[in-house]
């Protein structure tokens, strides 16, 4: 390069960081007192509310759907705006401009008086219940399944409980299946240091606090690095946009209730009963190879929090012969929210979907 | 971010920053995966919550002397309100349900439960779709979404 290029090179920059401080002194104060962004603002009708279960369906956005109504089962620990954050970056409205009748059990933060609910309830009574008022809605007897995390994993146990049942299709995301893949989850519930039964004797439903702190401890420069980022990214208000709204969802944990989280740290955790098909659910056996209807797993390949090991063997062990495996670039949350999910996730799974929802 | 040259000192910075953070990532975990940091984080937690328990305990009981309503009055009042609302949505739908039924033509109004993804439209039939296409063109892009995604999304958070 030479010398009069560098130098409006380096003009043109300081000029470029100068404007970008400006802007970063102008829209952070705006940061610091204004409201985010709102999220899941897709519309939909709650048809259901019991408790800590929530069920919703989305309005359609075409003249035309599937055949087969879409339930999305949401993780415990977290709310399922995820799927939902904004226009042009929602899962559900991409769902629906695609022409799927789109449904999603989410839940509430469990009351005190929930404390006592365990897998069994989700598996047996609240995702059952789900299916059934969306088969009544619907008019449609056929249901296709969407799980993401620890909904995948509850769906995967309920879908062994009733291989006859209705639902014909389940795609699943990041779903847990060998907890001894989790090492750091594993290391830090291990029985030697933690009292699960103290604990939830303690608190009745195990608190969010607990458990965001775990899942900050995977990653603990994400606060800090993420900070400084979004300082450095002010003047950019889609990055702004984009960080405001994966922090709340981030920090917006739930409590889970207390006996489900006792028999989940003592059932996977400690004992790895689902990988070894030893895990039952009110006396009845949970055999992953009793699955037989076509199953599309997704997983990310930088999951810290279901690293890629943790969530591989649900494909090798269930019983369907129409099943696959995808590995895509991404983390946890990225897999399925974001500029990655946009262009890797999404199509691919209304690709698998489409054809299986007529 | 920006493009790095030797000259660059905000490029730099970033690119310090980059690594400062994967360096203590690697190294925290690296102690978060020892017995020694589960042993005391585990007695950390437990340490924090009987103090919680003795504090909540003590704001209860100075409630219940200024004839105050406690945490748990407050707790069970909202669950009752969250069971009569449960109760609300029940009834709604019970209610939209029956109209549904009394108004079939009304309730045949919503989408058809037609659709066939594109690649089993038989050709024939390709161009009456274009032509009067179900859903809007428009609105079957997602071009404007990943755009702006693409325009801006949060590293570190969207890694996780």
């Amino acid at each position: 390069m030479n010398a009069p290029v560098a130098e409006a090179s380096i003009a043109e920059r300081v000029r470029s960081e100068i404007d970008r401080a400006l802007q970063r002194s102008i829209k952070g104060l705006d940061y610091l007192g204004s409201d985010g962004p709102k999220l899941g603002s897709t519309p939909r009708e709650l048809l259901h509310r019991r408790g800590t279960m929530a069920l919703y369906r989305y309005r359609a956005l075409t003249d035309e759907v599937y055949r087969v109504p879409l339930l999305i089962v949401m993780a415990l620990t977290n709310r399922g705006y995820i799927l939902d954050l904004a226009p042009g970056q929602s899962l559900v409205e991409y769902l629906l401009r695609q022409g799927y009748d789109v449904f999603m059990l989410d839940w509430n933060a469990p009351r005190s008086d929930e404390k006592h609910l365990r897998m069994e309830d989700y598996v047996l009574d609240f995702i059952p219940d789900a299916v059934r008022r969306v088969q009544e809605t619907s008019g449609e007897q056929d249901v296709n399944l969407v799980g993401y995390c620890a909904g995948g994993m509850l769906s995967t146990i309920y879908l062994t409980l009733h291989a006859d049942g209705p639902v014909q299709n389940f795609a699943t995301f990041t779903t847990p299946i060998d907890f001894s893949e989790m090492k750091l989850f594993s290391q830090w519930s291990d029985k030697k240091h933690f009292d699960v039964d103290k604990l939830v004797d303690t608190t009745g439903n195990a608190p969010p606090d607990m458990i965001y702190s775990a899942f900050d401890m995977l990653r603990p420069t994400d606060k800090a690095t993420g900070t400084l980022q979004v300082w450095d990214n002010m003047w950019n208000d889609e990055y702004v946009k984009s960080y405001r709204m994966f922090d709340r969802w981030a920090a917006d944990i739930l409590p889970l209730p207390g006996e489900y989280f006792r028999q989940a740290t003592k059932s996977f955790m400690w004992d790895n009963q689902l990988m070894r098909d030893k895990f039952k659910v009110d006396g009845r056996a949970v055999k992953l190879s009793r699955i037989r209807l076509p199953v599309l797993h997704a997983i990310a390949e930088h999951d810290h929090i279901v690293p890629y090991g943790a969530a591989k063997p649900l494909i090798a062990k269930i019983g369907s012969t129409d099943k696959e495996e995808i590995v895509l670039k991404g983390g946890h949350v990225s897999l399925v929210a974001g500029g990655n999910a946009i262009k890797r996730l999404w199509p691919r799974l209304d690709a698998w979907l489409g054809k299986r929802s007529t | 971010m920006a493009d790095a040259t030797p000259l660059d000192p905000l490029a730099m910075w970033r690119e310090m920053l980059a690594q400062v953070e994967k360096g203590v990532n690697q190294l925290a975990s690296q102690s978060v995966k020892s017995e020694k940091f589960a042993k005391a984080a585990n007695q950390l937690s437990s340490a924090n919550r009987a103090r919680r328990k003795m504090t909540q305990a003590l704001v209860s009981r100075y409630s219940e002397e200024f004839n105050l309503p406690t945490h748990s009055d407050i707790e069970a009042i909202n669950e009752r309100l969250q069971a009569l609302e449960d109760r609300i949505v029940d009834i709604a739908t019970t209610l939209k349900r029956l109209a549904d039924a009394l108004a079939p033509v009304a309730s045949a109004s919503g989408p058809a439960r037609t659709r066939k993804p594109p690649e089993l439209v038989p050709p024939a039939a390709a161009p009456v779709a274009a032509a009067a296409p179900a859903v809007p063109a428009a609105a079957r892009k997602v071009v404007p979404a990943r755009k702006r995604a693409a325009a801006g999304s949060p590293r570190a958070k969207a890694s996780r």
